[in-house]
């Protein structure tokens, strides 16, 4: 009898069962399908092994998502939670007459838990349907015109939160229900208001409304006496606009640090000298940051002594104060197989017999293997400006790893040591690491250490068998410099001194091609953020539509007392305008809050300009959307509303 | 110091449009007859049942008269006042006001007829339910531009004659059913209407505030009102100057009052005697 009643009741009201079923299908679509794109993008997790990008990014790219996707689950649940509530609250003096007239809770229960949990059912199966139709789709296009996106899709998270989420509306609603089921009659006569209102205006109100047009006072009298109203439009308003202002302002921030790092981990314009064999890897390295499909370095002959390139030095100097760029970096580039070596910590522990706090070492880290770009530098020489954990110091026995490598085998690198052979001499070596840096060559797989180090361990006094040249310097500060004369005068002093094959290197391109990589992401996202921008402008255009349609018999009875379509038109606007005012503030609050509380751990903050712009945005796209909404109301059939009680 | 004073664009009124409207209307307005009411049909359709709420009405309304309509729940009488407030569009007919014909009129400037001719009360009283009694009262004020200090006092003067000074605060729920009426009474009354148009407006009062209605209601036919009354009560129907029957969309009888002799102890209602019928109702009774 409940699921025969709850039926008749949805389609009695169908006009109101539509636009709430549309409401929640749309939300839950695109929470759906941000899970399935996310995951097949692979920003939704770590991957076991990075072949893009580097871990630090990486790391934050899925930080952005993972926030991204909570604030859109936390959004799909509100919606429901508030249109199911909704209905019971349309419901209420059905319900009070229901009551009067002697049906017992238990029934009430079944009427209109069952309606709201068959509206609730329906959204789900239909909102996952779309969205997996919609990843479907994504996935052919992607995979026939770019071929990079992995078939991915969810399974057990989206059931896990529709199961949840039914729980908790069946909780709700059915508390909601006993609520109203204790009111009085008298009490469900309130509607929207709360019963026991006070209607009188405080006097500071009342003033500033004098001077206020009339659609103006009116809203607001709308707006205070209907609190109950206001806050849920308001939850609404704010968490949108929130997921919004985190989609673009967490753009900017991705773009803006994963851009920075790669300036810092590379140098804008750089050369690199050497032999044509160890230029070709050390380039390769810089390459796999941005494509997949170049390899990691593997091992080599880079020790060959007729790669030496350290009796250049004094001469390459000469040559290049005439520049004015007074250092040079020099280094033994090589690639070899490292172990990860367990280090200890000191941790606190408590006694749990006597509740005595005492310390003991522990011992974290294996013994994992990884081919690694090695290098011996001075640390204080680097062409890089590091972002860095640690300290960088020329320490005999310090080395310095990349982020890829201490996050992906690693457990807490700073306090363990990384070791590796001189298979020649048959001897094994171990140094504490110092720092981790966020390093774009290999990917970040690279281990650093003190040239004269190095050398000797690898049995290769005074080898060096790469040079890099900054010249940013003169780049900027020059505009005469001319770029290609600068590099054909040190190639002909190499050709000259050392040898035809061993040349110059520039830098740049690669560097450029790294950068349009993060660009490329940030495409991505941003194409992403749109389809999210349109969902979530198409629900709240729903949600307030349903708003204005609740109101319509006051609507109708302002007409019947002379006022004109625009004036209702002004009053509904204002009302909107007021709402979304008030929750783009403090979603922007909210928002900046949590972004630099998640994702400014390793980040870059963009001007205050870019959030302020971000915000200004988003009440501009959404006081458009009130705008039409209330510009798309019009008087019809005022007397059939009038004639309703 | 002199200070050159932009001259203010003065947004123009709802009065001053309602005065261009008239101004549009070719010949002088002659004052009588006020309403006419010709080939009035107004059908419901509720998918294949069609309901004739009111059925081909011929009607004259001269100005200043006190029309009482009666008849059976369900005759149509809410239907046809509706009509004649313009907010709803009939089937077929027209309805002359001083000669206009508002049928074809869009709902805009169907507000703007309301707003300066009628004043409405609603069966169900229809207050706006976020404002309070007097903010009801002063809303149709407010929509024609009257200053603020004004509208107060002239809402709070209706809500007291009214007697519902004390209440002035409150919200349309947190009135009985009779204080939201009297509260649709004051409000109808606002801005001086030349014509009301009430619903049963002492369907829900006591003797002493029906008499109290009625009384109001004669005062203001005396002031130059043009009063038409849909209701079942006798202390309404006694002031009436002419008291129309509808039955199932049709009038089907219209009497003039010419005096009025009321039984008032026996409690029977229809205590009009001696009325003289005009030669069209005459007709109408005759072919029933
Ligand atoms: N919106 C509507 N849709 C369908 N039928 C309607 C509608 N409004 C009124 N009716 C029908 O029109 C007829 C006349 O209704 P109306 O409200 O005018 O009667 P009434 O004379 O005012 O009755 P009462 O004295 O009970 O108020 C009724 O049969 C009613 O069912
Ligand atoms: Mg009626």
């Amino acid at each position: 009898m409940s699921m025969n009643f709850a039926i008749k009741d949805i389609v009695h009201h169908r006009l109101e069962s539509k636009s709430i079923l549309r409401s929640n299908i749309t939300i839950l679509t695109l929470f759906f399908f941000y899970l399935n794109i996310v995951r097949s993008f692979n920003f939704l997790t770590m991957p076991p092994l990075i072949n893009f990008l580097n871990f630090t990014l990486f790391e934050l790219f899925t930080q952005f998502n993972q926030f991204l996707l909570i604030l859109t689950g936390i959004l799909a649940a509100a919606i429901l939670i508030i249109n199911n509530h909704a209905i019971i609250e349309a419901r209420k003096k059905d319900i009070a007459i229901m009551k009067a007239i002697g049906t017992y809770p238990s029934h009430l229960y079944g009427f209109y838990l069952s309606e709201v949990l068959i509206i609730c059912a329906i959204s789900m199966i239909i909102a996952w349907i779309l969205a997996f139709g919609g990843y479907l789709i994504l996935y052919l296009i992607f995979s026939s015109l770019i071929g990079n996106l992995a078939w991915y899709p969810e399974r057990g998270l989206s059931f896990l939160f529709m199961a949840s989420l039914l729980l908790v509306i069946f909780m709700f609603n059915g508390w909601e229900i006993r609520k109203i089921g204790n009111l009085s009659y008298s009490e469900t006569k309130a509607g929207p208001m709360k019963s026991k209102i006070h209607a009188i205006l405080k006097p500071r109100l009342r003033n500033f409304l004098r001077r206020k047009s009339l659609s103006l006072n009116t809203a607001i009298r709308n707006l205070y006496r209907k609190k109950k109203k206001v806050r849920q439009t308001l939850v609404m308003i704010t968490l949108a606009s929130m997921i919004l202002f985190t989609c673009f302002f967490g753009i900017f921030v991705i773009n803006k640090t994963g851009s920075t790092y790669v300036t810092q981990a590379q140098g804008e314009y750089v050369l690199a000298l050497g032999n044509d064999y160890v230029l070709e890897a050390y380039n390769q390295g810089y390459t796999t940051f941005s494509n997949s499909s170049v390899d990691p370095l593997s091992t080599g002959m880079f020790l060959n002594s007729e790669y030496n390139i350290t009796e250049i030095n004094t001469f390459l100097m000469e040559t290049l104060t005439e520049y004015d760029i007074q250092a040079i970096d020099s280094r033994l580039f090589t690639a070899e197989t490292i172990i990860e070596q367990p280090g200890v910590v000191l941790q606190a522990l408590i006694n749990e017999t006597t509740g005595a706090d005492y310390q003991e070492y522990a011992l974290v880290g294996g013994e994992d293997t990884r081919l690694v770009a090695m290098q011996g530098v001075h640390f204080d020489e680097m062409v890089q400006d590091w972002y860095y954990e640690g300290a960088l110091l020329n320490i005999q026995n310090g080395a310095v790893i990349g982020d890829t490598l201490a996050g992906e085998i690693y457990e807490s690198a700073l306090v363990q040591w990384i070791s590796y052979s001189n298979i020649e001499a048959n001897r094994t070596y171990r140094h504490k690491i110092n720092a981790i840096v966020f390093d774009t060559f290999n990917r970040g797989n690279s281990a650093y250490f003190l040239l004269e180090s190095l050398q000797e361990t690898l049995g290769r006094p005074n080898f060096t068998n790469l040079i890099l040249v900054d010249y940013s310097a003169i780049m900027m500060e020059d505009s005469l410099f001319d770029k290609d004369l600068f590099i054909e005068t040190i190639t002909n002093l190499l050709h000259s001194k050392m040898g035809e094959d061993f040349n110059v290197l520039d830098l740049y391109p690669t560097f450029q091609a790294n950068e349009q990589a993060i660009f490329e992401n940030t495409l991505t996202q941003i194409i992403l953020s749109m389809f999210m921008t349109f969902i979530i402008g198409f629900n709240l255009y729903q949600f307030q539509r349903g708003r204005v349609n609740d109101d319509l018999k006051d609507n109708s009875i302002l007409y019947a007392l002379g006022a004109k379509e625009k004036f209702i038109q002004h009053t509904i606007f204002w009302e909107l305008i007021f709402l979304i005012s008030l929750g783009t503030l403090l979603a922007f609050i909210g928002a900046m809050y949590l972004i630099i509380i998640f994702l400014m751990d390793n980040s870059n903050m963009p001007s205050i300009w870019v959030p302020l712009g971000t915000g200004a945005g988003i009440f501009v796209f959404f006081s458009g959307l009130s705008w039409i909404i209330a510009r798309r109301f019009h008087i019809s059939a005022p007397n059939q509303n009038l004639m309703s009680n | 110091m002199q200070r050159k004073h932009k001259e203010k664009k003065m947004k123009p009124t709802r009065k001053d449009e309602y005065d261009y409207l008239m101004e549009q209307i070719p010949f002088p307005i002659p004052t009588s007859p006020f309403i006419k009411i010709s080939e009035l049909v107004k059908d419901f359709e509720i998918g294949e049942y069609i309901v004739r709420a009111v059925d081909n009405v011929e009607l004259l309304i001269r100005e200043h008269e006190y029309i009482a309509i009666i008849g059976e729940s369900g005759a149509g009488k809410t239907t046809l006042l509706h009509l004649l407030a313009g907010l709803d569009k009939p089937t077929a007919g027209a309805i002359y006001l001083s000669h206009i014909n508002i049928i074809p009129m869009d709902y805009e400037t169907l507000a703007t007829y309301r707003i300066f001719n009628v004043g409405l009360v609603f069966q169900n009283y229809n207050l706006i339910s976020s404002l309070t009694a007097v903010e009801n009262v002063m809303f149709p004020m407010q929509l024609c531009q009257i200053p603020l200090n004004e509208c107060e006092s002239k809402a709070n003067e209706l809500l007291e004659q009214v007697g519902l000074t004390a209440r002035a605060e409150h919200l349309p729920f947190q009135l009985s059913a009779g204080e939201q009426q009297r509260v649709a009474i004051a409000r109808a009354l606002a801005l001086d209407p030349p014509i009301i148009l009430a619903d049963e407006p002492t369907a829900n009062l006591d003797k002493k505030n029906a008499e109290f209605i009625g009384e109001l209601f004669e005062r203001f036919q005396s002031e130059g009102k043009t009063i038409v009354v849909a209701t079942h009560d006798e202390k309404l129907i006694k002031h009436a100057h002419r008291i129309l029957v509808m039955a199932e969309g049709k009038i089907i009888s219209d009497k003039q009052v010419t005096e009025i002799s009321f039984r008032d102890n026996d409690g029977e209602t229809d205590g009009i005697d001696e009325v003289s019928k005009s030669e069209e109702v005459k007709k109408i009774d005759e072919a029933l």
